[in-house]
């Protein structure tokens, strides 16, 4: 155990010693002080601390939208970088681990030591896994602490996020350890792991907006489940990590105000912004109030049941591997 | 441990073959025992499987069949990982960590305690005279030095049986002379030495017993007496010209000796193929016999470079070379 602590640290003070984890942490910081920097007065609401600022009358200081821009940017900030830009850019760092492991140089010295070589592997997991949770604890805390001196709410469930973004980062390192293993190079393990994110994203869309109501309120999904295609989608992506669920499973763990008012809320500023016409308003309303379908607690816990799984599953699939090679 | 103590060879293999993927057959049912305690050298030209071996009894390398053993464990057993050391011979040393730092990590991995590990950590230091740069980085450090570190990091265990690849690659004339001197303090500890060098010399200075590898199998191996046992010879110079006398001409390739003529053809020099004195008497007495003045008898033996060279040179096929005995 002691040995699985000692690489998951030595991981970390790698990681942290790259430049891309302060360009991370520096990003991080950024888009705290750029959610802190928003402020409702009087007349209307502001950005950079005062330095540009748009007046109106429903954004004020005080007003229940004032609340609900707060809570919407908070849940896009979570949505965009803790969860989903943050990660990424912790993964960038994070490919050439195992590579520069597997050179015989470093193998050398590092599995002569260790009691297996799946113990060496789990240990980098696990480094690059606290290495990734820091730029979000930063990002999380400055939310937080934002949260509670623009709005005195102190909302501690803000931190949930932060296994949100642990447990779908954990996929995709997982898939990064395996491709470094098969392949012992940190480009290729990283482009396609890449190319997995994006082909997973996609898999799940396509196979989530066949089942999501159209216009006329039907649901698109009963034609389509009576084809193959349509099963064979849904069963190509039930294993895989569920990126969608995940993202609205935390928002309603998180318990921000609905997606809805915020959406509202982006509405009516356009309209006051753009002067859109009052037909076009009717739409932007329409598409607003276009909810999809709620995750429940039970596909939650799947969802997060099958990414954990799946992360567990390509870590074994790695160390069975490595334990064939030859270093 | 206490099972550790009874066993009497730390390395035993029994036809040890590796073959890789792309069909190199590095080794090749290689057989080999390494006696506890003992300092053992490995020769062998590039391309022997020097390197291969040692990976295979490390667990790095998976051999493709093998029966054998290391400190009692079967080959590839991570368990014996705690109970070895390892130097390999190009050591990628972390970039982000200091010399200290490195054997901190090294300790973690062998599971000591804070206290226990900075101690240890320490005595390495001071042993491989590291201490003025422990807060350096290795990537700063001369050759010599990473090698050093290399020798303390494979000893932060404290382990049994001891690898080292090319120990004094790089290292000066005095450090070489403190290396020497470290792997013979680990004799003395109990320890069991596996040193891989292209310096012959060194080995000769430091090993107990070596083995001469070719071709993926040992072809030779015992002590350095028992190695150059076979061109043991007796050297007699004589004042004139021998090739001019047929009898002692005769007389000596009998013997299977031969007779060379210096330069200035005012000396002859005989080499007899034996390492028996009594043998060596009847030649003696013939010179005596034929008014020769005897300038010189002396017992000479092949150096290691010249047994590794004939090694080499012949393929491994060792010709008998002791005929009268």
């Amino acid at each position: 155990m002691s040995a699985l602590l000692a690489i998951a640290y030595d991981t970390l003070l790698l990681l942290c010693r790259r430049r891309l984890f302060w360009l991370n942490v520096w990003l991080s910081v950024a888009v705290v002080l750029t959610v802190a920097s928003m402020a409702c007065g009087p007349d209307g609401w502001s950005l950079g601390f005062g330095l540009k600022s748009w007046p109106s009358s429903y954004l004020t200081k005080g007003s229940p939208w004032e609340t609900t821009l707060y809570f919407g940017v908070i849940r896009r900030t979570a949505q965009w970088w803790i969860v989903g830009a943050a990660p990424l850019l912790a993964l960038f760092s994070m490919a050439s681990v195992v590579p520069k492991t597997l050179k015989s140089g470093q193998a050398a010295l590092l599995f002569t030591k260790s009691r297996g070589r799946a113990e060496v592997l789990l240990g980098r997991f696990l480094g690059g896994l606290l290495f990734a949770a820091i730029p979000a604890l930063i990002c999380v805390s400055g939310l937080f602490l934002t949260l509670g001196w623009r709005l005195g709410v102190w909302e501690s469930k803000l931190f949930l996020a932060v296994p949100f973004a642990l447990l779908l980062f954990a996929a995709l390192a997982a898939v990064t350890v395996l491709l470094g293993v098969l392949t012992k190079s940190a480009s290729a393990s990283l482009a396609v792991t890449l190319l997995f994110a994006v082909s997973v994203l996609a898999l799940q869309d396509a196979a989530s907006s066949s089942s999501a109501p159209d216009d006329e309120g039907e649901f698109k999904g009963l034609v389509h489940s009576a084809s193959g295609g349509f099963l064979a989608l849904q069963s190509f992506a039930w294993p895989l990590p569920r990126t969608q669920e995940l993202m609205e499973g935390m928002d309603r763990l998180i318990g921000l105000r609905s997606p809805r008012l915020f959406r509202d809320l982006m509405r009516r500023w356009r309209i006051g912004k753009l002067r859109v016409g009052a037909a076009a308003a009717d739409v932007l309303e329409a598409n607003a109030n276009t909810a999809a379908e709620p995750v429940t607690p039970l596909k939650l816990g799947e969802a997060i049941m099958v990414t954990a799984g799946f992360s567990g599953l390509t870590l074994v699939a790695a160390a069975m591997l490595l334990n064939r090679r030859d270093l | 441990m206490a099972a550790l103590k009874s066993i009497e060879f730390a390395i035993d293999l029994k036809s040890l073959t590796k073959v890789y993927p792309n069909g190199v057959q590095a080794l090749n049912e290689l057989s080999m025992r390494v006696r506890r305690g003992e300092i053992h050298g490995l020769l062998g030209p590039n391309g022997a499987g020097k390197s291969t071996l040692i990976k295979c009894l490390t667990g790095l390398v998976h051999p493709t069949a093998c029966r054998g053993s290391v400190l009692g464990y079967p080959i590839g057993d991570p368990e014996v990982n705690r109970l070895l050391g390892y130097l390999p011979e190009n050591a990628s040393w972390p970039e982000h960590l200091s010399a200290e730092q490195v054997l901190h990590f090294a300790g973690r991995l062998h599971g000591l305690v804070s206290r226990e590990r900075s101690r240890r950590v320490r005595e390495l230091l001071l042993l491989t005279g590291l201490e003025a740069w422990r807060h350096d980085r290795p990537q700063h450090f001369s050759k010599g030095m990473r090698q050093r570190l290399g020798v303390a990091y494979a000893l932060m265990g404290n382990p049994e049986l001891v690898f080292l690849d090319e120990p004094t690659d790089g290292v000066d004339p005095v450090g070489r002379k403190e290396m020497r001197d470290l792997i013979r303090s680990l004799k003395r500890e109990g320890k069991t030495v596996f040193v891989n060098s292209h310096l012959l010399d060194e080995l000769e200075l430091i090993c107990d017993r070596m083995a001469i590898l070719m071709r993926g199998r040992v072809v030779r191996q015992g002590s350095l007496e028992e190695l150059t046992l076979e061109s043991c010879r007796y050297e007699i110079a004589v004042a004139g010209n021998l090739l001019k006398d047929p009898s002692l001409l005769d007389l000596v390739q009998r013997l299977g000796g031969t007779v060379a003529l210096a330069p200035d053809q005012r000396e002859s020099h005989i080499e007899l193929p034996t390492r028996r004195p009594q043998l060596v008497q009847p030649v003696i007495d013939a010179l005596r016999q034929e008014g020769y003045l005897l300038l010189s008898v002396a017992p000479a033996r092949q150096s290691l470079e010249d047994l590794f060279l004939e090694a080499i040179r012949s393929g491994g096929q060792f010709k008998n070379r002791e005929p009268g005995d």
